[in-house]
């Protein structure tokens, strides 16, 4: 997707490119036109100077895609089964995919209630049902903070549901949970004041340094894999068997890099002959007191939690 | 016991009723233009719209015999068609109630789309509907109470109508003499029972349609 658009107002100004698969994740702070961007993608906003182009074709006014509004909008004379078969009818899914879906984003006793009948959390499942139902080989998926209303376990298993789609369609992804961008999105955009402030692909965004983007590393320790967060580690010289801290990793400081108040030390990890990387935040005295050096032989220590791809 | 002729009575209620849906016909379309319309001309024909509503029905009035009178161009036009003139005519009278009674039944149904939303609609549009579907199926379903207020507003407004009418339409018994104007020249000869009569049929019609419209529509209150 190449993206070369502008406007007055509200203000923005976007250069993008990205492939026309996988989930980039859009993330920053309110206001900094995540929601603008995926308007004028769907072709909301009128009055944009300049051109997207998605699989080699121009958009032009309102694009056929699934589209999930940070609120949601059902049409409110309808039940939910007919709102979601009207997707069904203008899309090439059958029922049985319909059914599958409400079963495992717990909706199926919501069939024949009325929008108005149901909670937030509710209608946002229903809309990212509807939404995962008019995927068709080649969508455009686009969900603006779709998950903000469910539990941790329902923001789970439906980011699960959407990573499915990921290899046939491209799905842009507004999110205030960076978490979740690092665990699932390939690539990541930070925008800041209706512009572009920072690109890359995920592995690169999570070790960048940026000041928004806390520093992490994806990384597989005895076939389980992890995320560990930088400011999640500490270093000790010598390993601990009287902790609890389950992962005491034998690395090798290969970069250490200081800022007026903290030092992020590059730690290499060798797993099964394969070379891996985890940062530490520490503060600055910190490497001073434990005379912290490139090359030197230090013990990484975190609590983490597993995820599977 | 009523004791008055009905004819204009009857001939308020053709006229009521031809008039709506004729405001039907050409005030859906032009009130969903004017509702999800970004042309810079919105501003403008909403005013011509809207101008039957703050001017004296007797400028209206003027204003429509001077373009149905025989010698303007409508209204010669009109004749070497049918054979038969505009003014002080029934045709006359529904084109002037049309136009009169314009803004009691597109101004709600434009505040009617409004309330669908555009967000309603682009999303209609990005499913993949067309504009047709979009417009059987989501905007007139969701805008059928404001729709039938429009109509109940046109038709009771249309029933009262009496300075355009006197105007266009003149005082022809069974052709253009309409109840309002019954009730009129009722007052001027002094027959106040007949006046009387008609106005309490008219007033009992009129309130018991508008407490019906707004006992319907407990949640959108209509303000006459």
């Amino acid at each position: 997707m190449k993206i070369a658009i502008s406007s007055k107002r509200p203000y923005y100004n976007y250069q993008i490119q990205t492939a026309d698969r996988g989930i980039v994740g859009i993330y920053g702070i309110s206001g900094s036109g995540k929601s603008s961007l995926l308007d004028a993608i769907a072709g909301y906003q009128s009055g944009n100077q300049g051109y997207i182009e998605f699989n080699n074709k121009k958009l032009t006014g309102i694009t056929k895609c699934s589209y999930m509004n940070q609120h949601p909008i059902l049409f409110p004379h309808w039940s939910v089964e007919e709102n979601l078969d009207f997707a069904l009818t203008h899309g090439t899914q059958n029922k049985n995919n319909r059914d599958l879906l409400l079963q495992q984003l717990d909706c199926t006793k919501l069939m024949q209630m009325y929008p108005c009948q149901l909670s937030g959390g509710e209608k946002q499942r229903i809309a990212f049902v509807r939404a995962l139902l008019q995927i068709e080989e080649g969508s455009l998926v686009m969900l603006d903070e779709p998950f903000s209303a469910l539990d941790p376990k329902m923001r789970k298993t439906a980011l699960d549901l959407l990573k499915q789609y990921k290899k046939t369609c491209l799905i842009l992804l507004v999110t205030h949970e960076i978490s979740e961008l690092y665990r699932f999105a390939d690539e990541l955009i930070f925008l800041k004041e209706g512009v572009v402030s920072y690109q890359n692909n995920i592995a690169k965004a999570m070790s960048s340094n940026h000041q928004s983007l806390p520093i992490a590393s994806k990384v597989t320790i005895e076939h389980q894999q992890l995320i560990v967060y930088a400011e999640d580690v500490s270093i000790w010289l010598k390993k601990n068997n009287e902790s609890s801290v389950s992962y005491q990793l034998e690395t090798c400081i290969v970069d250490i890099q200081s800022n007026a108040k903290v030092t992020i030390v590059k730690l290499q990890y060798t797993d099964n002959d394969n070379e891996q990387f985890i940062y530490a935040r520490l503060m600055n005295n910190s490497i001073t007191r434990l005379d912290l050096v490139i090359g030197k032989k230090v013990i990484a220590c975190f609590k983490c939690s597993n995820f599977s791809d | 016991m009523i004791s008055v002729d009905l004819t204009s009575l009857w001939l308020s209620f053709k006229l009521a009723t031809i008039t709506v849906i004729i405001l039907l016909i050409i005030g859906i379309p032009l009130a969903k233009w004017l509702a999800f319309s970004k042309h810079k001309s919105v501003p403008f024909v909403t005013s011509v719209v809207v101008l039957p509503l703050v001017l004296p029905p007797t400028v209206l009035g003027f204003y429509l015999l001077s373009v149905m009178r025989n010698d303007s161009w409508v209204g010669s036009l009109f004749i070497k068609l049918t054979d038969s003139q505009l003014i002080f005519s029934f045709t006359g009278l529904v084109i002037a109630s049309v136009v009169y009674s314009l803004p009691f039944v597109v101004q709600p149904m434009v505040n009617t789309f409004n309330n669908i939303g555009e967000d309603t609609v682009k999303t209609a549009q990005s499913i993949g509907a067309d504009k047709r579907t979009i417009f059987w199926k989501i905007i007139l379903p969701l805008s059928k109470k404001g729709v039938i207020s429009a109509s109940i507003l046109g038709f009771v407004h249309t029933l009262g109508e009496f300075g355009v009418v006197l105007m266009v339409g003149g005082n022809i018994p069974s052709q253009t003499r309409v109840v309002s104007i019954e009730i009129f020249n009722h007052v001027e000869n002094m027959e106040l029972q007949q006046a009387n009569q008609l106005s309490l049929i008219l007033l009992v019609i009129s309130f018991a349609v508008i407490f019906w419209m707004n006992f319907n529509n407990k949640h959108s209150q209509v303000l006459v």
